[in-house]
């Protein structure tokens, strides 16, 4: 049975305003990522490949063609529906990990909770769960400044799964790690995906990560160059 | 997320330190005007309160140690229907106490003469209304160089009866002490209107005003019309009442000067939250992009900012209401009276809570209004 598709992108263009010139950061992109797929997006620094992501996350809406999360075309989504969207559907895992420095280990993890009105005791047994499934359960009362970088980027994984979501977006989630980590960091997404049924969709301009994904998206100058 | 937004406060210490500090002394200064202006309105109040008579004055004079009335009116008032007992008194201020002048300096409250026709004084119900004989006997009409003193007086002159004191260089033998609410009568010396005249320099025929008692205190304002009828255009005969409602009048302008503080201050901190609040956002552009894409709407972003800066006021009003009452407490020491009305400390914590949510508006505003992706950009 073909797999359904989760993320549309159909002629996608963006522009940015950089002063008084427009950069066109995508050219008109179109790609389907499929439920349950291991996507790897790869291409040099300042090809568009960040803003894509940005795109199938819902943190940003194309300036002409269309973007479809879940079957929602999100050009035509409020600022309110577009939360809505990426609080249900999307989890994101950043570079810089991006953890609050005040709130310990538990705490971040639970922060995309804070405003919904799940009850304290549930999102901390969820926390707990997905800190178990990362392996940091033993560092849970820890503030980020006490983890390692693979650590931290753990709980930003787990942070991206509290919501339960069905994509997991993450922007150079290795880039600022050792390769070692970088390696356990990946396998850890793939068993998720494989384990959990999320889709992935990792963007990194570094090429050795290819061999994990079950597709290869190469991105140029706001153009899809190739899919595999 | 209330959590989240106390913590958020102790990332900059010493900024949100500063912002707490404006509202402290806005709150704390707002809190000492008010209970300086409610403890002399307090002081005054109980003066008022302490006699329910009518009180016969020159007319268009401030008060009774400004006042000069023939005594021969004396006679007129008392056959003004409704008036039970008429007291002639002379109200001076001393030139010297002890030896010393009693100036501002040494004490804003100064001791005053009050010489009484103890005569018609001792025919008044009760004890009279300058104060409770606490100790001592009450005077007669003969004793001349005899007086009572205030308990405040007494206590900072160390004067017990039977002791001496010197008024304008003449030697009085204390006879009685007589103990009141009010400070001002705490001061007051007591003694016979012919002495007060000899020692004041106050003409012999003259008094300051009339001390009238009714037959029934509920129609005071009706014989005070009978008596400013009777005596004509130079007299003014005005009930505790009509003080009360003059009185209130000039309070009220305190009150405006201590709102007009009250604002002003309140300008000020609010700016300092302002400030606080609009460097927190900017400095946690990129955790506020991640909130964002984890999720969290315009409205939650707004809400934690909100109650950051709530949390100031609510701090500041705290601590503002402790150091308000602590200046409060050590006003008096410089012979200011302060009393401090619970309504007072109410209205001072509204007032820090609601400069610390108006305050953070505009700061929540903007940090609601970010673009997740330049956010996360930390542009």
């Amino acid at each position: 049975m073909p797999k359904q598709s989760i993320i549309e992108l159909k002629d996608v263009v963006k522009e940015y305003r950089l002063g008084k010139t427009i950069v066109r950061a995508l050219r008109g992109v179109s790609l389907e990522i499929k439920r349950g797929d291991f996507a790897i997006v790869v291409g040099p620094s300042g090809s568009g490949k960040s803003t894509l992501l940005h795109m199938m996350g819902a943190l940003d809406r194309p300036t002409s063609g269309k973007v479809f999360i879940a079957g929602k075309d999100i050009g035509l989504l409020d600022d309110w529906s577009l939360a809505m969207l990426r609080r249900k559907t999307i989890g994101f895992v950043f570079q810089t990990f991006n953890l609050v420095p005040t709130l310990n280990t538990l705490e971040n993890v639970m922060l995309p909770l804070e405003p919904t009105g799940i009850d304290e005791i549930e999102k901390i047994k969820r926390a707990k769960e997905l800190l178990k499934l990362v392996g940091l359960e033993h560092r849970m009362l820890h503030k980020p400044m006490e983890l390692s970088g693979g650590e931290r980027q753990r709980v930003a994984i787990a942070r991206a799964l509290i919501n339960n979501p069905e994509i997991v977006l993450a922007d150079e989630p290795t880039g600022n790690l050792d390769t070692k980590t970088g390696l356990q960091i990946i396998e850890a997404m793939r068993k998720l995906n494989v384990e959990e049924k999320k889709t992935f969709v990792i963007v990194t301009h570094d090429l050795s990560l290819l061999k994990y994904g079950n597709r290869h998206i190469y991105i140029r100058d706001g153009l899809i160059e190739k899919i595999r | 997320m209330l959590k989240l937004a106390f913590l958020n406060l102790f990332r900059r210490k010493s900024r949100t330190f500063l912002a707490v500090v404006g509202i402290v002394i806005g709150i704390g200064a707002v809190i000492a005007l008010n209970a300086v202006v409610d403890g002399i309105y307090n002081e005054i109040d109980t003066i008022i309160g302490s006699f329910q008579a009518i009180m016969v004055m020159e007319k268009g004079s401030m008060d009774q140690t400004l006042s000069k009335l023939d005594e021969s009116l004396r006679a007129k008032i008392e056959s003004v229907q409704g008036v039970r007992v008429v007291v002639p008194e002379v109200w001076i201020l001393p030139q010297t106490v002890e030896g010393r002048t009693l100036t501002l300096s040494q004490s804003s409250i100064p001791a005053t003469i009050y010489g009484v026709d103890i005569s018609a004084y001792r025919k008044l119900r009760g004890n009279g209304w300058v104060g409770e004989l606490e100790k001592g006997e009450m005077l007669n009409s003969n004793d001349k160089y005899a007086v009572l003193i205030g308990k405040s007086l007494a206590d900072n002159m160390h004067k017990f009866i039977g002791s001496s004191i010197k008024i304008n260089g003449q030697k009085f033998r204390v006879k009685g002490i007589v103990s009141s609410e009010s400070e001002l009568l705490g001061n007051l010396i007591i003694m016979n209107i012919d002495t007060a005249r000899e020692i004041g320099g106050f003409p012999k025929d003259k008094v300051s005003s009339f001390y009238v008692e009714v037959i029934d205190p509920a129609e005071d304002r009706k014989v005070a019309e009978k008596i400013n009828f009777a005596l004509g255009s130079e007299v003014e005969a005005n009930t505790a009442s009509d003080f009360s409602k003059t009185f209130a009048g000039v309070i009220k302008n305190f009150r405006l000067v201590a709102l007009a503080i009250a604002l002003i201050s309140a300008f000020v901190a609010a700016i300092g939250i302002l400030n606080t609040m609009l460097m927190s956002v900017m400095e946690r552009y990129k955790e506020i992009g991640t909130l964002k894409a984890t999720g969290w709407t315009n409205a939650n972003i707004m809400q934690m900012i909100l109650y950051e800066s709530t949390f100031i006021g609510i701090i500041g009003g705290i601590l503002g209401i402790l150091f308000g009452t602590a200046l409060s407490l050590c006003i008096p020491a410089f012979g200011i009276p302060t009393l401090i009305k619970l309504e007072s400390v109410l209205y001072a914590f509204l007032f820090a809570f609601f400069v610390g949510v108006v305050a953070g508006l505009y700061p929540a505003y903007r940090a609601s209004k970010l673009d997740p992706v330049e956010a996360m950009r930390g542009a």
